[in-house]
């Protein structure tokens, strides 16, 4: 079973995408600040990560860019999630490492779907 | 004459006749008186009378004889008396022909009948003597023959002496004809000299008629004409002419050329100086050009073939005329006829009219610059005139501009003097004029601790530089401050000293302004990052708990959570479209609130439009399939633009998904065209179209056009009017809308293929424009 690290501040949004993980068969962990976030990312690298972009302290790009920095978080595949993304989000997020990007609301089925493109089936 | 002639050689042959006739009586008396005598003897042989003259004649014998000798001695003193007449004649015809100076030729005929007459009479003479001298040598009475022969021998003498006279007569008469051709020749040259004398004093006479006609009023031309007139008439030359030199040298300008003959003038013929090269050297070496004839003279070899003949001009008499040792034309005298031989004085007449052309020539260049100086002289006036005066308003002008500007101004010498102040420096310094003038400018408005920069500001004036609005503090009367903004210079004076302008500019109201203005505009983008933050907290805090509620609901639909029975599920249904209604509507107040405020980002990006297309095609699907519409999409290969793409997206789904609530039944149509300068999007429906009102307010905010379908179809009213503030104001292009109700409806958008540069201050400002 893979694991899944969750990077979200809000707890009903957390609640939202563990759940929907949950359902498609992911381990989850999960981060509720920036720091944390990044903190956890290195030290128990999950298998992928799903970061919300607007956190409270550090901002889902610098916590992007400190784990890429990291030799740990070089591969690991970052999921990134923003709601109604900015023109020019998109590019910046990918810029800067992260390997697919999810746009609020999100969708359930999209999600799973998404996630199963960038990491492959959980055969399990 | 010739009667009197005859009768002189009359009188003296009938003289002669006689003379010889008397000497022959003398023996005819002696044999008369020697017969008588024998026929005395013989009485019957004579009648009476006989008798009686022979009786006379020998008693008269004596007599007779005397007689015989008086007569001799009447005709020798009348051969005297003759050859004294005619001696006095000679003297007398001398005297006359030297008189009167006539010519009197000597008759050759006349002078020959005297010859033959002087030979007869000597013949005659010999001739008697002989005979006298043989004839009487038996004379008896000897006295008688003696007495004979001195008659003889005087008549001889006299007849000797008289034709002696004859030939010196001759003689004398050649004489006299050769007086008389000395006087005629004399005569002659008399003559000659009277002409040349005539003609002097008529060539003296048309000069002097010419000079009285050189002044300013006569035109050259007019003189021109007057002077080969008098000239032709002059010396009676058949063709005169003037004759003026091109600029270029190089040809001669016929100026007037009078005909004696017809009296007529013309001018205008021109001479090449090529065609005549001798013509024209000859010109330029001499004052006058003197051809006898023009057949032999080496000047006028140039016309002979052709010109002479044709015009039968036998003699030129040329003069040049000259103006500051340059050749500027020629006088030129044709004479018709054969050669003519120019006689020294209508030579120097000709010299004096080439003379009298120059003078006129340079009377006319003088009027001319006489005329050109007098009307330079003229306009230089007025021009100072208008000068003076405009120097005098200009001056007026300058002390009223000094006296009322609202700048202060300083005169200073190079002391740094004030010269003079105007009202304005007294009213902001608080000094008085009378005060300031004659002190420096440091003891008056420097301020302490200022003098080093006053300096340094003093001596770059001082070394030519302008100072332009450099703000300086300076002292007032009262001993505050105040700040000007000073521009200096230093100029010269009339006389050449350095004079220092000074002009300042009170800027105290200004300085304050300028506080005020960057304290309002602090507050002003203090006010606008208030409202950032607020529309971007707005963005996250509204939608955060959407998110949420439209993302579990999305999983509780789905069955994630447990099956659903229909009720629940199109009940969650419903909420979870009105969710995401409400998001949609959220997203669109935001955006606008961000185009108005000028805070909307863009980002350009190169991106193929097709991509656009595909992405609004997916977008629509659903729609598409609920609405069981067509939708077809035209978009060729390879259109790349320069542009935002999220944001062209936008604009094109908004009205993709416009047309398609609003179609019933039919299709929609996309069409891309790439025009040279923009590419165009038209979007036609076969919906419900819209009505005229509902045109005009179209791309007004919060707008939705009544329809019946309005219950039907899900929007927030500001779709079309996002999609133009886009389109417009972002993407620099625009959006037309064509419509019929029932009909259909066509969306034409246009943008350029580069998005022009916007920057978020003109952004606000368009905005608060509208």
């Amino acid at each position: 079973m893979r694991t899944a690290l969750i990077i979200e501040d809000n707890d009903n949004n957390l609640e939202l995408i563990r759940f929907i993980l949950q359902q498609a068969g992911y381990r989850v962990r999960f981060a509720m600040t920036g720091e944390e976030g990044v903190q956890q990312a290195l030290t128990i690298p999950p298998d992928f990560i799903v970061l919300d972009i607007q956190l409270p302290d550090i901002n889902g790009l610098e916590v992007l860019k400190r784990i890429r920095a990291h030799p740990v978080g070089k591969t690991v595949p970052i999921i990134a999630m923003t709601s109604y993304a900015m023109s020019g989000d998109r590019e910046r997020l990918l810029e800067a490492g992260c390997t697919s990007y999810i746009e609020k609301p999100i969708d359930p089925m999209t999600v799973i779907a998404q996630i199963q493109a960038v990491i492959g089936k959980e055969t399990s | 004459m010739v009667f009197k002639q005859l009768l002189r050689v009359a009188c003296v042959a009938s003289l002669s006749v006689l003379a010889i006739a008397v000497v022959s009586a003398f023996p005819l008396f002696e044999e008369m008186a020697l017969t008588a005598n024998r026929l005395a003897h013989h009485p019957t042989s004579l009648p009476s009378q006989a008798h009686a003259l022979l009786a006379w004649v020998q008693v008269y014998k004596m007599e007779l004889t005397l007689g015989m000798f008086l007569t001799l001695g009447v005709l020798t003193f009348a051969l005297f008396i003759l050859d004294r007449e005619f001696r006095a004649h000679l003297q007398y015809k001398l005297s006359t022909s030297i008189d009167q100076r006539r010519f009197m030729m000597t008759d050759p005929a006349l002078l020959q009948k005297i010859r033959l007459s002087r030979i007869g009479f000597m013949i005659a003479l010999v001739a008697i003597f002989i005979l006298i001298t043989v004839t009487y040598q038996s004379y008896r009475n000897q006295l008688i023959v003696q007495f004979f022969a001195l008659g003889v021998f005087l008549f001889n003498i006299s007849g000797t002496y008289f034709f002696g006279s004859l030939k010196r007569a001759g003689q004398m008469e050649r004489l006299v004809n050769r007086l008389n051709l000395y006087h005629q020749n004399k005569d002659e040259a008399q003559e000659k000299l009277v002409q040349a004398d005539k003609r002097l004093q008529r060539q003296t006479a048309s000069l002097a008629y010419l000079a009285s006609h050189l002044n300013k009023q006569t035109s050259s031309q007019l003189f021109y004409q007057a002077l080969i007139k008098q000239s032709a008439e002059t010396l009676d030359v058949a063709r005169v002419s003037v004759w003026m030199y091109s600029a270029d040298k190089q040809q001669l300008v016929c100026e007037a050329l009078y005909e004696l003959k017809t009296q007529a003038y013309t001018q205008g013929q021109v001479l090449v100086a090529n065609d005549f090269p001798h013509y024209f050297d000859a010109l330029k070496q001499a004052r006058v050009v003197v051809a006898d004839d023009v057949y032999q003279h080496s000047a006028t070899q140039d016309f002979v073939v052709d010109y002479f003949p044709s015009q039968q001009i036998g003699a030129l008499l040329d003069a040049t005329i000259w103006h500051d040792d340059e050749m500027i034309g020629v006088i030129c005298h044709e004479h018709v006829g054969p050669a003519r031989e120019w006689t020294l004085d209508e030579q120097n007449y000709a010299g004096s009219l080439a003379d009298l052309a120059r003078l006129t020539v340079e009377l006319h260049r003088r009027q001319k610059v006489e005329t050109d100086l007098v009307e330079h002289q003229e306009n230089f006036e007025d021009m100072l005139k208008t000068r003076t005066a405009s120097i005098e308003s200009n001056a007026k002008l300058f002390r009223f501009l000094v006296e009322r500007a609202p700048v202060t101004i300083l005169y200073m010498n190079a002391a740094n003097e004030i010269i003079e102040m105007n009202p304005e420096a007294e009213r902001i310094t608080g000094y008085s004029r009378d005060y300031v003038i004659g002190r420096t400018y440091q003891s008056l408005f420097v301020p302490e601790g200022m003098t080093g920069e006053h300096e340094a500001f003093s001596s770059d004036v001082f070394f030519g530089n302008k100072i332009q609005g450099q703000e300086m503090l300076i002292r007032r009367a009262d001993g505050s401050t105040t700040e000007l903004s000073i521009s200096r210079s230093m100029e010269l004076d009339a006389e050449g000293n350095p004079v220092i302008i000074s002009i300042g500019q009170d800027i105290s109201q200004q300085k304050a302004l300028e506080a005020s203005l960057i304290k309002a505009r602090e507050a002003a983008e203090s006010a606008d990052r208030i409202k950032s933050m607020f529309v971007a907290s707005m963005s996250h805090e509204l939608r955060t708990p959407l998110n949420s509620i439209i993302g579990f609901l999305g999983v509780v639909l789905q069955g994630m959570s447990g099956e659903l029975n229909v009720k629940q599920k199109d009940q969650l249904g419903r909420a979870y479209a009105s969710s995401k209604h409400l998001l949609s509507l959220i997203s669109d107040v935001i955006d606008i609130s961000k185009i108005e405020a000028g805070f909307l980002e863009t980002h350009q990006m190169t991106f193929d439009i097709k991509e656009v297309m595909h992405d609004v095609s997916h977008a629509v699907q659903h729609l598409v399939i609920e609405r069981k519409l067509n939708l077809q999409i035209e978009c060729p290969e390879g259109i790349t633009l320069d542009s935002d793409r999220k944001r062209l997206y936008q604009v094109v789904l908004n009205v993709v998904s416009n047309a398609l609530k609003y179609t019933e039944k039919g299709h929609v149509s996309v069409k891309v065209m790439p025009l040279p300068e923009q590419l165009e999007i038209v979007v036609a429906d076969t919906g419900i179209g819209i009505d005229e009102a509902g045109l005009a307010k179209l791309f007004k905010p919060f707008e939705r056009i009544d329809s019946r379908l309005k219950i039907k179809t899900l929007g927030t009213g500001l779709g079309l009017y996002l999609t133009h503030k886009i389109l417009t104001l972002l993407l620099g292009g625009s959006i037309t809308v064509n419509s019929k109700v029932e009909q259909g409806s066509t969306f034409t958008m246009r943008l350029p293929y580069q998005m022009p540069e916007v920057e978020a201050g003109k952004l606000v400002n368009i905005l608060e424009g509208q």
